[in-house]
């Protein structure tokens, strides 16, 4: 599967890339949501994985945004933050989010949770 | 900023018209400490681009009272959490006595941030302060202290990131990792190879590409010694890291594993596997390279960028002899033998001037091209004789190239056999290319004869002659295409009576040559004075080009002009006005163009609205 992975940070976009790659799947950054939707119009992903603290569009407002522009709604979209309060939560999946898991995380949590959004997908 | 205009901008601040809210919060951006709770608030505005103003003119109002007041911002929304990160990161060292208490704070999320923005600003950071963080309770935070002491480069922080490296979360030996590479921490190098060997994929890799960010001895040895030890699926990334670190011409034995990496399907690694068969010059890999690049559709932009570090590669392992046994080898590719051809001529290859001079008459074109050209390159006299008589050659690029060797070698006795090609031939681009030779090899014999050339001859002669008498002679020729020819050479002369000739043109009857004259002016950034009567022209094309000429040259003495062209009938000379007046930029051009930000035309309403944001 192709995944987009959305994060200001490069250690992070990198370790999530290797996860990817270990579970046999190809990664795409992004740096940020305004990167994101431009990266997008030229990749076609199967899931999108973003952070939701960075500058110029934050994960909220990029999750608003993709999930009411038809040619994006559909792609599942997991939001993956070091903030673990039910308050963040609820704001990611009210804005449309499929998912919410919070860092660190294991290889092995990623890639198992990628297969279950994509599945559901 | 006076009371009055403040209170002013304050109420901006709640319009309706985003615009005017955005316009208020940028211009906040030049008050004082009483703009920084109105700006606060701002940074909840609706729109993101009041938000991103407020933000803006927060940094640009700067000082602890901005740090002080931006710090609770952190704890609400993300938009506006966003915004403080990049605010406090912004003003600096001010920030940073604010962000010591958060390192306490009982939200892992504050502390997280304030290790971040403490590593991002590092200047004036007590990094002792951030020890204590490496214990966090939160792995998040733990991870964020490895990567601010990457960030902060403090040598005493290294003996924290190398326990970090045996933390119980990956995540955080991960960071520990990239923090050591951007410290270039020599001194990690034994804890960092003995992830070499670890259980943990992820921090194998990551440990090669930190060994290959550390420049020194010792960990290229580590390097060495982990491509003996690792399996094949971890050993790409050891030999990269090890290209990256430098490699030596005499580290032959890597040469099969880099050759097996140059088969790679990730440009990534072919790049790294043909930078290190460059070092030890591999002439075994010369032929993958030209098959390679042999196979490569130049149709894609990205694969011209890998042809041109394959050329780079070629060049720099073959030698004359090498390239020269390849080619006899009939299965190389087209596009292949086209680079060794070139490549024979860069390296100034003598014993290949008879292989080239047979491969003038090859059936391939791009072949012959490059054959010619590697002649020039070689610039050997032998090689006049076959270039002449490759004048004639079926091929017009062929012919073009000839020409052009002739005259790289300035050739004397292909004048008279050039001169008989250009009379008859049919491609334009050869006449060019021979006008120009002519010129260079004896312009006045050449030009003894000009007032009886054919038209296509005299416009070359326009384009290339380095005399402004001649092109005042050719402005004034019969044909007109000839006339345009010279005009449009004549503002590159910095001459009087060049500048005299294309005022005179810009009165001129025809329509053609006031245009012409009207874009060389604009072109060349030429002030005349006869500028300001044709932005009145009745062509919208002069009037344009005079806007553009006098914008470039003398915009901030007549901004009327360019408010008076804002009303101007053609939509061109419209958006010209409003070019004119954005690079003019201030209040009054502000004003002026938001004077017609109803236009009818839509193009000129996205543009009025655009000029207005970046204003």
């Amino acid at each position: 599967m192709k995944i987009m992975v959305v994060d200001d940070d490069k250690t992070t976009r990198k370790i999530l890339g290797l996860y990817l790659k270990g579970g046999g799947h190809e990664p795409v950054f992004a740096e940020n949501g305004l990167d994101a939707i431009e990266k997008l119009a030229a990749n076609e992903v199967d899931l999108i994985l973003t952070d939701l603290n960075m500058p110029y569009m934050d994960g909220i407002e990029l999750t608003k945004t993709l999930k009411t522009d038809p040619s994006f709604k559909d792609i599942p979209l997991v939001m993956i933050t070091t903030e673990n309060d039910e308050a963040e939560r609820s704001k990611a999946m009210a804005a449309g989010a499929n998912g919410y898991l919070v860092k660190p995380i294991s290889a092995d949590t990623l890639n198992k949770n990628v297969k279950i959004f994509a599945k559901k997908n | 900023m006076n009371k009055a205009r403040l209170e002013k901008l304050k109420k901006s601040l709640n319009h309706s018209d985003v615009s005017r809210r955005r316009q208020a919060a940028s211009m906040l951006g030049e008050g004082d400490e009483r703009a920084i709770y109105p700006l606060i608030t701002a940074l909840f505005d609706k729109s993101l681009a009041v938000q991103d103003s407020a933000a803006q003119s927060l940094i640009q109002i700067g000082g602890e009272a901005v740090a002080y007041m931006t710090i609770p911002v952190l704890r609400k929304e993300a938009s506006q959490r966003n915004a403080a990160l990049l605010i406090l990161k912004d003003l600096g060292e001010v920030s940073v006595p604010f962000l010591y208490d958060l390192l306490k704070d009982r939200d892992e999320d504050m502390r997280k941030f304030a290790v971040d923005l403490l590593g991002d600003i590092h200047v004036g950071v007590d990094y002792e302060s951030l020890i204590p963080m490496f214990k966090d309770e939160n792995a998040n935070v733990r991870a964020a202290t490895c990567r601010s002491f990457g960030l902060l480069n403090v040598k005493d922080g290294v003996k924290y990131l190398k326990e970090a490296l045996s933390d119980p979360e990956e995540w955080v030996a991960f960071n520990a990792l990239e923090a050591l590479g951007a410290m270039e921490s020599e001194e990690g190098v034994t804890a960092i190879s003995e992830l070499c060997n670890g259980s943990s994929l992820v921090l194998k890799f990551a440990a090669f590409e930190t060994l290959g960010k550390i420049p020194s001895k010792q960990s290229r040895d580590a390097l060495i010694e982990c491509t003996k030890t690792t399996d094949s699926l971890t050993k790409s990334v050891a030999v990269k890291s090890l290209v990256q670190i430098g490699i030596e011409p005499d580290m032959l034995f890597l040469a099969t594993d880099l050759r097996v990496m140059l088969q790679s399907d990730d440009w990534e690694d072919r790049f790294a596997a043909i930078s290190g068969l460059s070092v030890i010059k591999d002439k075994e890999s010369l032929y993958t390279l030209l098959d390679m690049a042999g196979s490569l559709d130049t149709s894609y932009p990205e694969n011209e960028e890998h042809i041109a570090i394959i050329k780079d590669a070629v060049l720099n392992i073959a030698d004359c002899s090498s390239l020269l046994s390849l080619c006899d080898i009939n299965n190389l590719k087209f596009r292949g033998m086209a680079i060794l051809v070139e490549t024979l001529g860069k390296l100034k290859c003598i014993e290949a001037i008879d292989t080239l001079v047979k491969l003038l008459r090859s059936s391939l074109r791009d072949i012959r091209r490059e054959a010619a050209h590697a002649l020039v390159e070689i610039a050997d006299e032998r090689c006049v004789d076959s270039l002449i008589e490759a004048l004639s050659d079926e091929d017009g690029h062929v012919r073009k190239q000839s020409i052009y060797a002739l005259r790289k070698l300035k050739a004397k006795k292909s004048f008279l056999p050039i001169l008989d090609l250009i009379s008859k031939e049919s491609y334009e681009d050869v006449v060019d290319e021979g006008v120009k030779a002519l010129l260079s090899m004896d312009s006045s014999k050449f030009l003894h004869k000009a007032s009886s050339y054919p038209e296509n001859f005299k416009i070359y002669i326009a384009k290339y002659a380095q005399e402004t008498e001649l092109l005042l002679d050719l402005s004034k020729d019969d044909s007109k295409s000839v006339k345009i020819a010279a005009i449009s050479r004549l503002g590159s002369f910095n001459q009087q009576n060049a500048y005299d000739r294309l005022s005179e043109l810009l009165n001129d009857n025809d329509l053609e040559l006031r245009r012409s004259s009207a874009m060389t002016l604009s072109q060349y950034g030429v002030f005349v004075d006869a500028l300001l009567s044709a932005v009145n022209d009745s062509d919208m094309w002069v009037r344009f080009y005079a806007l553009k000429a006098i914008a470039a040259t003398k915009g901030a003495e007549y901004p009327d002009l360019f408010a008076q062209a804002l009303n101007d009938r053609e939509n061109l000379v419209v958006m010209g006005a409003i070019d004119a007046l954005s690079i003019l930029g201030g209040q009054d051009a502000y004003e002026a163009i938001y004077s017609i930000k109803d236009h009818t035309d839509d193009a000129i309403r996205q543009r009025v609205e655009e000029v207005l944001q970046s204003l």
